[in-house]
């Protein structure tokens, strides 16, 4: 900011004590301000009334925590690394139990299967009813543990197996799973399945 | 967010989250909640954080986290007061360092604290960020989200006021 010419009204010497505070005038113009407080008490009072609160202000302290808050945090953010690092824990068990889930309904898919040439159409539609209903459930886990398992192992290695000669409950599902059906929906087939 | 670079984030910018929020909320209990909750949202964070940011992301957080305090006293109506040095309360184990207890040596400083107290946002964590520690206008637009020309006249206004609400005490100085 450049001196100015004029002298400074009062209204103008009040909004620049502001920058002057803040060091933020030139030289001239703060000469210029310093001037009009020497001949005008008024503003003189408010730029000493300013640079006091200021003074004040800036000569409150910081602080630091107290110990036990770090403390606290630290013991959160260690429980939180050990819930992740273990073997077992968290989304490393769901996995696990996915990928078990999934081989165990891979098997009984492919027995039942298998087992539906032999045994009455009733007990077949039964037992696909229940496929379903587990592979609504793993998908459920599947989704959770947020694996790829889903579409890659249930859609084209365990529905196409299964589904060979039992017909339209796990043609249906296949198809539901490949449409991005819910589970919800998936439980709704097994009901129909039922009926 | 690695372990070590989590420990060094929590030394260097602990005291500044502290502050922030003793000021803000004039309770240092309730500070020392949202300092904790605070440094866990930056754990949690898993170091998604540009570390350039990191000091104005951290008061930024601070920030909405002692408004969502204020609102709810609003909301209850219920006057929470600032704790004092001579009573301090029977769970705490060692006082915490608080706001009144600093200004305690001056009429002024309390006046002032008291000032700052009624002030309403944004225009108390301006000054806060500003005459107490120490931002720039750019460190406190970042925190803000407000642009800079703005935070000027925020800043102009506040302390306008506060030195009208002082006019009292300020008189007694002047002339006494």
């Amino acid at each position: 900011m450049s001196s100015t010419v004029e002298p400074l009204c009062c209204e103008t010497a009040l909004d620049l004590i502001d920058p002057l505070l803040d060091n933020e005038l030139d030289g001239p113009v703060a000469g210029d301000l310093r001037r009009h407080f020497e001949a005008c008490p008024n503003c003189a009072r408010e730029a000493a009334a300013a640079e006091q609160v200021l003074t004040e202000l800036r000569s409150l302290p910081e602080f630091d925590p107290p110990p036990r808050v770090v403390e606290h945090v630290h013991h959160a953010v260690d429980r939180d690394s050990t819930s992740h690092q273990r073997p077992f824990g968290g989304r490393t068990r769901l996995a696990w139990m996915a990928a078990a889930a999934t081989l165990v309904l891979a098997l009984g898919a492919v027995t039942i299967g298998r087992h539906q040439t032999a045994s009455n159409e009733a007990e077949a539609r039964r037992a696909a009813a229940e496929v379903t209903y587990a592979l609504a459930c793993v998908s459920n886990i599947t989704q959770r543990a947020n694996l790829a398992v889903r579409s890659e192992v249930i859609d084209h290695r365990v529905i196409p197996v299964a589904a060979r000669g039992l017909g339209r409950p796990l043609q249906q599902l296949s198809n539901g799973i490949s449409q991005g059906a819910s589970p919800v929906t998936l439980i709704e087939i097994r009901n129909e399945g039922n009926s | 967010m690695e372990r070590n670079r989590f420990d060094s984030a929590v030394s260097r910018y602990s005291r500044r989250v502290f502050t922030f929020a003793s000021y803000l909320l004039g309770d240092p209990g309730e500070a020392e909640d949202i300092t904790q909750e605070v440094l866990i949202k930056l754990w949690k964070s898993g170091g998604k954080i540009d570390p350039d940011r990191l000091g104005a992301w951290l008061l930024t957080v601070t920030r909405n986290a002692c408004t969502d305090v204020l609102r709810r006293r609003q909301r209850t109506a219920k006057v929470i007061p600032i704790r004092r040095a001579e009573q301090p309360p029977a769970d705490c184990p060692s006082p915490a360092p608080n706001p009144e207890r600093a200004a305690a040596g001056s009429q002024l400083g309390k006046r002032i604290l008291k000032a700052l107290s009624e002030l309403s946002e944004p225009a108390r964590t301006v000054v806060i960020l500003r005459e107490i520690q120490g931002l720039s206008y750019r460190e406190i637009s970042d925190v803000t989200e407000i642009n800079i020309d703005t935070v000027r006249v925020i800043l102009h206004r506040a302390r306008r006021r506060l030195r009208d609400s002082l006019k009292e005490v300020q008189a007694h100085v002047v002339n006494g």
